[in-house]
């Protein structure tokens, strides 16, 4: 569907609204590097708007999209292209301490938001990136790292790598369809996503049967003995078999604070939703009690 | 000499400092920052921070006449209804500060507002959304007494 909905937690049920470039201006032969951060915004910002502000106030600012959660809840994907030369101005070892210090200066303009999580990129990635999507590496040996950035996020419009790749050298993202053609695949697709027109079928909505859920469930000794019982106890076996999204899935649908779940790792996610809660026992867990 | 009664506190102790952001497009946004200055008698004053890509600027501990955030949050409500707030909605003059917010222009989505403060000023357009959460939360600036305050956010910029 999109590279950075896969590498990027996204709440299930959350929407894309927004997707912009402000290009760049950098000489495409230097060595440059990307910078891809989720930010969250508060939950009653606009997300048009914040993500303007801050891309504005952004050094190396390239573009991004934007959306909201399930609950409504703004965010926007922030993109940054800088020369790796750019660290060695301040003797940073970290390549990418000039785009993550200027985004951080930026937050202080909006105390709101926050940064979710991060990844930096470089002219390999992403050409490892389109190899994984089937493009031969071949085809984009002429692509700057600026076109392979809005490459993906031409992707994440729903159109595949491959006819971006192809519709690049044809000098448009649809032929075989009517369409205003801007002769340039990026255009074509961002005016496309933007109408309206580019949208997939709703993923149908698979609800755990009574069965599934109570072969997830256990109960501690004590609990049961008190005729107690937790929706959110589950065998470690079980949990380890789950791929990171669904264990933060299932983490959220038994109310854990979103905030959290977002910034836990896998071994903690495990640790804490094999733990038996059956009273407010952590902080931040919001337990279900039936039996009380 | 009467022990153990607390004395009333003072307006200084009272107020929670308050802070008021409206940002707009382009990188711009205006900041409010209210609080208590002690002078011949306790006054409440403004700080006002103007904001854009190229410059922050901040005029301090001007006074504040009280009401402005009220007047403010229906300015804000009125720009964010109105079909064009250009032709209908009157600026905010504040005499004691010197704040003048004003509406420029708009959109169906959009209003360009002008916010000036002595010799210094920003115009920028923002969200018909944003000011409709704006409308609502300028009153902070005088409301920062409540029994619950809000959390200051981090100012060390």
């Amino acid at each position: 569907m999109g590279y950075f909905f896969d590498a990027f937690y996204f709440e299930p049920g959350s929407r894309m609204t927004g997707i912009w470039q402000s290009g760049s201006s950098l000489d495409p032969d230097e060595d440059l590097l990307v910078l891809a951060s989720l930010v969250e915004f508060g939950p009653d910002q606009h997300d048009e708007l914040e993500s303007d502000f801050l891309g504005s106030l952004l050094p190396f600012h390239f573009g991004g999209f934007h959306g909201a959660g399930p609950d409504g809840h703004p965010w926007a994907l922030m993109l940054q292209i800088a020369p790796a030369s750019a660290a060695a101005l301040v003797g940073s070892d970290t390549p990418h301490w000039p785009m993550l210090d200027g985004l951080d200066r930026a937050l202080h303009y909006n105390w709101e938001a926050a940064v979710l999580a991060d990844r930096g990129l470089d002219y390999e990635d992403l050409v490892d990136i389109y190899r994984e999507q089937g493009v031969d590496p071949a085809a984009v040996a002429d692509w700057a790292v600026p076109e392979l950035v809005l490459g993906l996020l031409a992707e994440c419009c729903y159109v595949p790598l491959l006819q971006i790749v192809a519709g690049k050298v044809a000098q448009c993202a649809f032929p075989d369809e009517v369409h205003d053609c801007a002769h340039d695949v990026f255009a074509d697709v961002f005016t496309r996503w933007a109408a309206g027109e580019l949208r997939t079928p709703e993923p149908p909505v698979v609800e755990p049967s009574e069965s599934d859920w109570d072969h997830r469930l256990r109960v501690a000794k004590k609990a049961a003995a008190a005729g107690l019982h937790t929706q959110y106890f589950w065998r470690k076996e079980d949990l380890r078999a789950m791929s990171s999204k669904e264990l933060r899935a299932l983490a959220l649908e038994t109310l854990w604070a979103k905030r959290k779940v977002k910034k836990l790792k896998r071994k903690q996610l495990l640790k804490l939703l094999s733990t038996p809660h059956w009273r407010n026992q952590h902080e931040d867990a919001n337990v279900i009690v039936k039996g009380l | 000499m009467e022990t153990g009664i607390m004395p009333p506190p003072t307006p200084w102790d009272a107020y929670q400092r308050a802070l008021f952001r409206l940002a707009g497009y382009g990188g711009a946004a205006v900041f409010l920052r209210s609080g208590v200055a002690n002078g011949e008698t306790p006054q409440l004053t403004l700080d006002v921070g103007l904001l854009t890509p190229t410059d922050y600027v901040w005029f301090l501990r001007k006074p504040m006449t009280q009401g402005l955030a009220e007047n403010l949050g229906h300015f804000f409500f009125a720009c964010a209804s109105d079909m064009n707030p250009e032709l209908s909605v009157a600026s905010v003059q504040d005499p004691a500060s010197g704040l003048d917010v004003r509406v420029l222009s708009s959109t169906d989505s959009r209003v360009e507002l002008q916010i000036e403060i002595d010799d210094g000023g920003v115009n920028f357009q923002t969200s018909r959304v944003a000011l409709t959460r704006a409308a609502d939360e300028v009153r902070v600036l005088e409301a920062a007494t409540c029994e619950q305050p809000q959390p200051i956010p981090p100012m060390d910029w």
